[in-house]
């Protein structure tokens, strides 16, 4: 998947351009990459030939423009390729962008539950239960919840990287969130931090 | 209990969990060894083949046939009207020499400098010795489409770049204009940035870095031709 080093030709200027803007933004790549796929050696797959595109094409970038958003928009295409290039997950790609059609923002609740003491709840559990439990969500609603909650990156840059329209993202993020909630829900019943009559889960 | 505010409450406290997944720490040392050094690989002159030995000369004949029609050409289109060197350009430019560290040529002196730029660029611009500033390394730019030749220097912790192009390619953009010792400077500044260009014997100059115009200016004066 990772393409070899030799069909890079960089001046020095290119390189440069890369180490001063690109590589600062490892560790949020990286972490994004990690959410994604749940597998470290896969995450930096993933960076690394997303790094090894954006030192390809950095000529394209305007100085002065969002490099982050740059660099996740390389992350999300190389990452759909990869979904793409494997068939089994190609397949599952497309289930999920047919059962989850936009909704309007109203119906959000409809997802999840509401929780009494949501705050006191989520502090329950563990990151990696709710990086678990982020991984359970479609692609495209685990894409905008990363970028919009967990880089907080706003609802426009968010877009322009999703490539749909700012309402698609706020809709998704309300579903997204709730969605969330609904796949942790078992486990706090299970735990018994929540009772089935204390949600209006019925 | 509110059932209207119950999934707002909901909505930010998922949006509060997880903007704390964003601040975990993420361990990118290994992956930027490689970044690093895959950029470094890349930027070096690869080995030839056998093959490409042999061919070498023949190809590097009519590339020199090529490379001096070319320049006949863009010297005949140009003529004698240089640029007015952009300050944001320069700025970038600055930015990507101060970050060059190992791909840069480390240099002790002046002579040296001016040996190995001539190893690339026939007829390039000889550098002036610069006696304030502690030298670093050097190199040759594409700036604007014209060579230019940057040194990186130290002056205490903070990295200047003298950039040193032929006056027929760049000429000064207007700025502040200062005068010193009977020659001219245009000083600018660009986000902290600040550089002072000047022309001297045929050769464009420009210094730049984060500290005041004054200091450049005294370094600037210093430079010996």
């Amino acid at each position: 998947m990772v393409e070899r080093n030799t069909e890079l030709r960089l001046t020095t200027a290119q390189a440069a351009r890369f180490q001063r803007l690109a590589l600062p933004q490892l560790a949020v790549l990286l972490r994004t990459a990690g959410y994604l796929t749940h597998n470290g050696p896969q995450a930096e797959d993933l960076v690394q030939e997303t790094m090894i595109k954006a030192l390809r094409f950095m000529d394209r970038y305007t100085e002065g423009t969002d490099i982050k958003a740059w660099l996740l928009t390389i992350l999300r295409r190389t990452h759909l390729d990869a979904i793409r290039a494997n068939k089994h997950n190609a397949a599952l790609l497309a289930v999920e962008q047919r059962d989850v059609p936009d909704r309007p923002m109203d119906e959000a609740g409809l997802f999840a539950p509401p929780w009494p003491h949501p705050q006191q709840l989520l502090e329950r559990f563990g990151d990696q239960e709710i990086i678990a439990a982020l991984q359970a969500l479609p692609e495209e609603i685990r894409w905008t919840l990363l970028l919009v909650d967990v880089e907080q990156l706003d609802l426009a840059t968010a877009a322009a990287i999703l490539e749909v329209p700012e309402g698609t993202v706020k809709s998704r993020t309300h579903r997204g969130r709730g969605m969330l909630r609904e796949a942790l829900h078992p486990l706090a019943q299970q735990r018994g931090w929540i009772q089935a009559e204390e949600s209006s889960h019925e | 209990m509110n059932d209207k505010l119950i999934p707002e409450a909901n909505d930010k406290a998922v949006q509060a969990r997880l903007a704390r997944l964003g601040t975990l720490p993420v361990d990118t040392a290994g992956l930027e060894t490689r970044l690093r050094s895959l950029v470094a690989d890349s930027v070096t002159t690869p080995v030839a083949s056998p093959w490409r030995r042999i061919w070498r000369p023949v190809t590097a004949l009519a590339a020199s046939i090529a490379v001096v029609v070319a320049v006949g050409l863009i010297i005949m289109s140009l003529g004698d009207t240089p640029v007015s060197a952009s300050p944001l350009k320069l700025a970038e430019l600055h930015a990507d020499v101060s970050h060059m560290g190992q791909m840069a040529t480390p240099i002790t002196s002046i002579a040296e400098a001016n040996r190995i730029l001539a190893q690339d660029w026939q007829n390039n611009p000889a550098l002036p010795a610069v006696p304030a500033a502690q030298l670093h390394a050097c190199c040759i730019h594409d700036f604007m489409e014209r060579k230019i030749a940057c040194l990186l220097l130290r002056d205490g912790d903070t990295p200047l770049t003298l950039v040193v192009g032929h006056a027929r390619d760049f000429r000064s953009t207007v700025g502040q204009r200062v005068e010193r010792q009977g020659r001219t400077y245009n000083l600018h500044e660009v986000n902290g940035l600040r550089m002072v260009m000047t022309e001297h014997q045929g050769r464009y100059l420009c210094l730049m870095g984060a500290v005041s115009a004054e200091r450049l200016l005294a370094i600037a004066q210093e430079l010996q031709f």
